[in-house]
């Protein structure tokens, strides 16, 4: 049972009032004449909240732009009193389209990135306002890209079982902090697996995360991009678990392997089909209550696929071996409630087999990554989202 | 990671956890720098009305009016009165929530619980008197059900609410700076709710043991059947129903607990959420309450253990604070409304004048970033239009209700 009790370790909020207060009688009183247009931005009337932001403003330096979508604009920035410690700076665009006030994704990314720390999720450092109300987001720098661009180079990035199985053993770490923190990410793919100077890898972007439901609580299934979401999203389950993640997470795995997306649909109905062919066809015998969810439809008895044997995974994924592949196998178990949990993923053999993982320091690593951060960061937003709204107006998330 | 390590690592435990002490103090600064800035603020208007009047010269009576009350002085609110009115405007948050779900939008205790927390820290280091309370209810409503997921579009929560979209949102972005960008609150009820569950599996023999207690299942069960009904009473011999009905009861009292005086007192300020769950099952069943707790430790020793000691002095604490605070809540009672007539108007005398038009201030301060043209006539009569409905509103002595009755 938590027992905690602490101390007051907010800041004192007389020690700079007397400064503000004589800066205030200094000032002239026309700029507060009722005619004028009102004036938030002298410290004359600055609460102590506005001191508070405009010293974590004042405490970095911003500096070139890394990237720039219709979201965020991305800079490099540094901390002005050590020019040594870099950030990146994300600045929320405000977006004229959406009238609802501050963006869902900056609301959700910055409530759990500010309570979830841990080496292998990205830092919040810090948030602050800019002086036209605009979100400044004070993240830890990642130089070195991201896991996709690994990935998709073959020609340059060479990789072996070790990498893998380093670069998997933090990303399951990432995943496990999460839900033991009882937030599901609900994003988790490639390039938003960013790479720390020293090889570390940081899951980032928590614009579409959540809490856990409550009992009962509906939640949306319109998340996840469409490659890396499990069968019961696709099938629009509305009461879902941390099961969703760890499939993210395997197919993340398999696509290390493969060093090509596994399962490639093209749209929803054809990414059930891949999971068919991949994974066997979702039935009652191997997933009780499949059949319930809104948008399965029964298979003609002729287009079922079987759950594919040992040899066949061994076949396609072998190259991580038998117990490599006995993990994925877990982690894409079709019924969401067979499906391994991210402790459970943490506990299984395969990390203590040989070879050991590669020590971060030492994972391969590749130019250009300061850009791709940049661009990873920057990404459109997702505004809406249909948890529990009584207003039906869910926007198609992807593409 | 222990559940308690993990709690250390929240910023309601960073950021948000007082001693009483402590706490009382912050609120006194913020009290004392408000009124010097309150007491600048109206100094400057006046002085303002003042060189208007002289400026203007044929307009003599309005000379006068403003030259007398330059003599009287201000009456700030005392850190108590503020409190008070916190707490009743965290009441009408409830009331608001409520008076919105009968219109068909229902709204979670979580979100509502969220949204008081968000008025009660938005007042630790800001005053009522510079920003008034029925300006903040609407946008902390709004903005916990953003962060609660549970979100609808600012136009129909406007409607439902009964306020203007502009003037909900003009105080967000304070509010979220106030909140040091910390959305994320903890809340006991789902705590309690899984306690009901074990509870109720420990009454049907089938509750989890922890190692080291010494006890089976079925002594478990066994125990809870003759639980005494009340303290000091001897044991009881109770049908299996009547023991599961008993849990029901003390959840359901427990449960309304935590959904007001939880949320109006400062408990979530100085306990943790499990320490406030508990406490409010100890309210609800005392004897149930000590049994649940005792079961999890070694039965059988001569000294009880110093832990359980520690956590039972702990929890009567905070079962006190909310036993006062629920007599503290009753805004029913002619006294408690002769008060608050008493504090609002008195706000009304000491609101400062910079702050009031919040949409301006939102306004302007999204202006001062963005180049942006001359405003055409139009929007310049809209903006003085509603400046002047809301000096209006300020007149009203305790504000507009968030609320239609």
């Amino acid at each position: 049972m938590a027992m905690a009790l602490s101390p007051a370790q907010y800041i004192a909020a007389s020690a700079n009032d007397k400064a503000v207060v004589a800066k205030a009688k200094a000032l002239t009183i026309l700029s507060n004449n009722a005619n004028s247009k009102p004036s938030t931005t002298t410290t004359a009337t600055a609460d102590l909240s506005e001191q508070l932001n405009e010293e974590t403003r004042n405490r970095y330096e911003k500096g070139r732009k890394l990237g720039e979508g219709t979201y965020a604009v991305v800079f490099k920035g540094h901390l002005k009193s050590d020019p040594a410690s870099l950030v990146a700076i994300k600045k929320i665009k405000i977006n004229a389209n959406y009238k609802d006030g501050l963006a869902m994704d900056a609301i959700r990314e910055i409530k759990f990135l500010q309570e979830l720390s841990h080496p292998n999720i990205i830092a919040l450092h810090a948030v602050f306002t800019s002086k036209n109300l605009q979100l400044n987001l004070v993240l830890e720098f990642l130089p070195r890209g991201d896991l996709e661009m690994l990935i998709r180079d073959p020609k340059n990035v060479h990789y072996g079982l070790a990498d893998i199985k380093a670069w998997m053993v933090m990303l399951s770490r990432a995943v496990y902090f999460c839900h033991q923190n009882f937030v599901l990410h609900r994003d988790i793919k490639p390039n938003n697996l960013l790479i720390a100077e020293d090889g570390e890898v940081k899951l980032a972007d928590f614009g579409l995360a959540r809490s856990f439901a409550d009992p009962y609580e509906k939640m949306t299934f319109e998340v996840i991009t469409r490659w890396y979401r499990p069968p019961e999203l696709l099938y629009k389950a509305r009461h879902y678990s941390g099961a969703i993640d760890v499939w993210s997470v395997g197919t993340v795995f398999a696509e290390l392997i493969l060093r090509k997306p596994w399962m490639t649909g093209t749209t929803d109905i054809d990414q059930i089909d891949h999971i068919c062919q991949n994974c066997g066809t979702p039935l009652e015998e191997n997933w009780p209550g499949v059949s319930k969810l809104d948008n399965y439809v029964p298979p003609a008895p002729s287009a079922i696929h079987p759950i594919p044997n040992k040899a066949t995974w061994l076949g396609n994924f072998g190259t991580v071996g038998p117990q490599g592949v006995d993990l994925l196998r877990r982690m894409v178990t079709l019924d969401p409630s067979k499906r391994i949990t991210a402790r459970g993923v943490l506990e299984h053999e395969w990390w203590i087999s040989d070879p050991r993982p590669t020590k971060k320091e030492q994972l391969p690593k590749k130019g250009g990554g300061e850009e791709k951060m940049g661009e990873d960061l920057k990404r459109t937003g997702r505004d809406f989202e249909a948890d529990g709204r009584v207003d039906k107006v869910a926007r198609k998330l992807f593409p | 990671m222990s559940e308690d390590d993990l709690y250390r690592t929240s910023t309601q435990y960073k950021f948000w956890s007082f001693t009483p002490e402590s706490l009382a103090a912050l609120r006194v600064d913020t009290n004392v720098a408000a009124a010097e800035r309150v007491k600048a603020a109206i100094a400057r208007h006046r002085a303002a009305r003042r060189a208007e009047g002289h400026g203007a010269g044929s307009n003599g009576a309005d000379t006068s009016a403003s030259a007398s009350d330059t003599d009287t002085d201000v009456d700030c609110l005392t850190p108590e009165e503020e409190l008070r009115l916190v707490q009743y405007y965290s009441y009408s948050t409830l009331q608001s929530s409520a008076a919105i779900a009968s219109k068909g939008f229902n709204i979670p205790i979580r979100v509502q619980a969220t949204a008081v927390q968000y008025l009660k820290r938005f007042y630790l280091t800001n005053s009522p008197m510079t920003y008034h309370p029925k300006h903040i209810v609407p946008t902390a409503l709004y903005f916990a059900t953003k962060t609660e997921n549970h979100s609808i579009s600012v136009s129909a929560f406007a409607e439902l609410a009964g306020q203007s979209e502009e003037k909900i949102l003009a105080s967000e972005c304070l509010m979220f700076q106030v909140l040091r960008f910390n959305l994320d609150v903890r809340h006991p009820h789902r705590g309690l709710r899984g306690a009901y569950i074990e509870l109720l599996a420990l009454a049907a023999g089938e509750g989890a043991v922890v190692p080291g207690t010494g006890k089976t299942r079925q002594e478990l069960q066994e125990e809870l059947r003759r639980l005494p009904l009340k303290a000091h009473e001897p044991p009881a011999e109770q049908s299996d129903d009547a023991v599961q009905k008993r849990i029901g009861n003390a959840y359901a009292l427990a449960s309304n607990i935590l959904k007001d005086s939880a949320l109006l007192t400062d408990a979530y300020f100085h306990y943790t959420p499990s320490q406030v769950m508990f406490a409010s099952l100890y309210l609800a069943d005392s004897v149930l309450f000590s049994w649940y707790l005792d079961s999890k430790f070694p039965s059988g020793t001569a000294v009880p253990d110093p832990k359980f000691l520690k956590i039972t002095v702990t929890i009567k604490r905070c079962a006190e604070l909310l036993r006062d605070g629920a007599k503290a809540a009753d805004f029913q009672t002619d006294a408690s409304r002769q008060e608050l007539k008493r504090i609002g108007k008195k706000l009304h005398f000491c609101q400062n004048p910079e702050k009031k038009d919040l949409e301006g201030l939102n306004r302007a301060a999204k202006r001062d970033g963005q180049v942006e043209g001359a405003l055409d006539e139009r929007e310049r009569k809209r903006r003085k239009l509603e400046r002047e409905r809301n000096e209006q509103e300020g007149h009203e002595l305790f504000g507009g209700t968030l609320k239609k009755e």
